[in-house]
């Protein structure tokens, strides 16, 4: 398998085949453990705030959509992105590879097929442009199990406090179509979004998305570090990881729709945001409701 | 006009045969025109002009009968005879029925692993992708139908690629026939043995898993 993927190209695959030591999740209880990280919230959601599809239409009518959905959404860009994808990836829940099974559909100068593609397989994923009857599918992905390991490569005990799930890493595959779509809006607006949130607030330092963002991020915390002594004991200059623990199982819905329709249908934040408060986000993503809704 | 009258009488009797025949085979039509001239060449409403869109959408169905209520592609009807999607209406029916019972995406609960196609078995793949994706085109103003044809070209991979590349040109052609039911009918018995096998020995899985 490590021969095939290196010669196939994904040397990062190849060395993850020989190096790796994870295995599939397969004990009697795998799939109550994977129940217990992916908790089932309400779909009651307060949609007082949300846009109605008449908002969305006269979004979609604007210069500033129709800019996006040209240039950033283009036959183009969404070749690029298949003809750039890492060879032999794992195929999704509909058996696609995106550098295998899609890039050569857009090998041959057919413009009417390729923009077949772009509006049906690509774009209703941005817009949510999907049955709701479909929806539930639609959102979903390929889950499965690995176990995780502690430092010794040994399974986590259940003992200690820890979570009776905490020795399964579930990982999702989402739709090869879904991943180019969400490729191409990261690529729009993530520059937007991190000036916003620059802009937003002044100890907001950013290295995602950046180039060698790793590196930096590294150099920064060695400097912080390197100065510490001198901080003042009482106030000091601290460095803090934080790692959100099933950061996309227990995703919070309904602030999540608040965000993004710039207004709070609860209190937040020990009573200081309450309902009807303007809440504060980057407009480019207004455009992008329709992805977060179909999710 | 009275010649007008005449002429339909006379083509009332076939047009009520042809339309039965075609009910027959799954296929619904809005109710026979009262007193409009039937072209015997196109019975239903004029052909749409162009050669790739041949079937046309008219909307929510009027006056079509019982059966037509249980296709969600009930609302459009053939607009010629000698057209690419002629024989695709058993296929439609077959989608339509696995909509509504809620099976369309069935195929999801089994694991398969898709052939590269290479040679002929592209050119085959991407014409399959764009006749499915010209048919959802046609069903610009019912987004189930759209959806649901949507559905079923993100299912070609695993419809004409899980049984090996060499069987990539056959599936590809049952699949240009509109044959939805015998490519499905083969992933599912593929799927199903295989689900067998792996419930069998469960760290068969592993290789699947880690690629």
């Amino acid at each position: 398998m490590a021969q095939k993927l290196a010669r196939a190209g994904n040397f990062s695959k190849s060395c993850q085949a020989v190096c790796s030591d994870s295995t599939p999740s397969l004990g009697p209880h795998t799939h109550a453990k994977l129940q217990a990280k992916n908790p089932q919230g309400s779909e009651d959601f307060d949609k007082t705030f949300w846009p109605s599809a008449v908002d969305m239409n006269a979004l979609r009518q604007e210069d500033d959509w129709r800019r996006v959905a040209e240039e950033h959404f283009s036959v183009d860009n969404i070749r690029e992105y298949f003809a750039r994808s890492p060879p032999l990836s794992v195929h999704d829940a509909d058996s696609w590879r995106p550098r295998e099974h899609v890039a050569f559909l857009f090998s041959e100068e057919d413009e009417e097929f390729h923009n077949l593609i772009r509006k049906h397989m690509v774009m209703p994923f941005i817009i949510g442009d999907f049955f709701p009857g479909h929806s539930e599918e639609v959102a979903g992905g390929k889950y499965f199990a690995l176990v995780k390991p502690n430092a010794n490569g040994a399974p986590i005990p259940h003992a200690g406090g820890a979570s009776a799930d905490a020795d399964v890493r579930g990982i999702v595959i989402s739709s090869t179509w879904r991943r180019c779509s969400a490729s191409r809006a990261v690529d729009e607006s993530s520059l937007a979004v991190a000036d916003y949130l620059l802009g937003q607030y002044k100890n907001f330092q950013q290295f995602a998305g950046q180039k060698d963002g790793v590196i930096r991020c590294a150099q920064i915390v060695q400097l912080l570090l390197a100065n510490h002594v001198n901080d003042d004991v009482s106030d000091p200059l601290v460095a803090v990881q934080l790692d959100a623990s099933n950061a996309f199982c227990s995703v919070a819905r309904q602030p999540q729709f608040d965000v993004l329709a710039g207004m709070a249908s609860r209190p937040y934040d020990d009573g200081r945001v309450q309902v009807d408060d303007e809440l504060p986000r980057p407009r480019t993503l207004d455009k992008y409701w329709g992805y977060f809704l179909s999710m | 006009m009275p010649g007008t009258d005449v002429a339909f009488k006379k083509l009332q009797p076939a047009y009520t045969e042809w339309n039965t025949a075609r009910a027959c085979q799954g296929w619904s039509h809005p109710a026979a025109p009262s007193s409009a001239p039937v072209n015997s060449d196109s019975p239903g409403p004029a052909a749409a002009p162009g050669s790739a869109p041949q079937l046309q959408s008219l909307g929510p169905a009027q006056g079509t009968s019982a059966a037509s209520n249980n296709n969600i592609f009930s609302h459009c009807i053939i607009a010629e005879d000698n057209n690419s999607f002629h024989n695709w209406d058993a296929g439609l029916q077959f989608l339509s029925d696995k909509e509504i019972s809620g099976k369309l995406c069935e195929l999801r609960d089994f694991t398969f692993t898709s052939a590269l196609p290479v040679g002929k078995g592209r050119t085959k793949f991407s014409s399959c992708m764009k006749k499915v994706l010209v048919l959802a085109d046609i069903f610009q103003d019912s987004i189930r139908a759209r959806d649901t044809l949507r559905h079923l070209a993100r299912s070609l991979s695993t419809l004409l690629l899980s049984h090996g590349f060499k069987m990539i040109q056959t599936r590809c052609f049952h699949l240009l026939k509109g044959d939805l039911e015998w490519l499905w009918a083969s992933c599912t018995k593929l799927g199903r043995a295989r689900q067998t096998r792996l419930a069998a020995n469960p760290h068969t899985g592993k290789a699947r898993t880690n690629t």
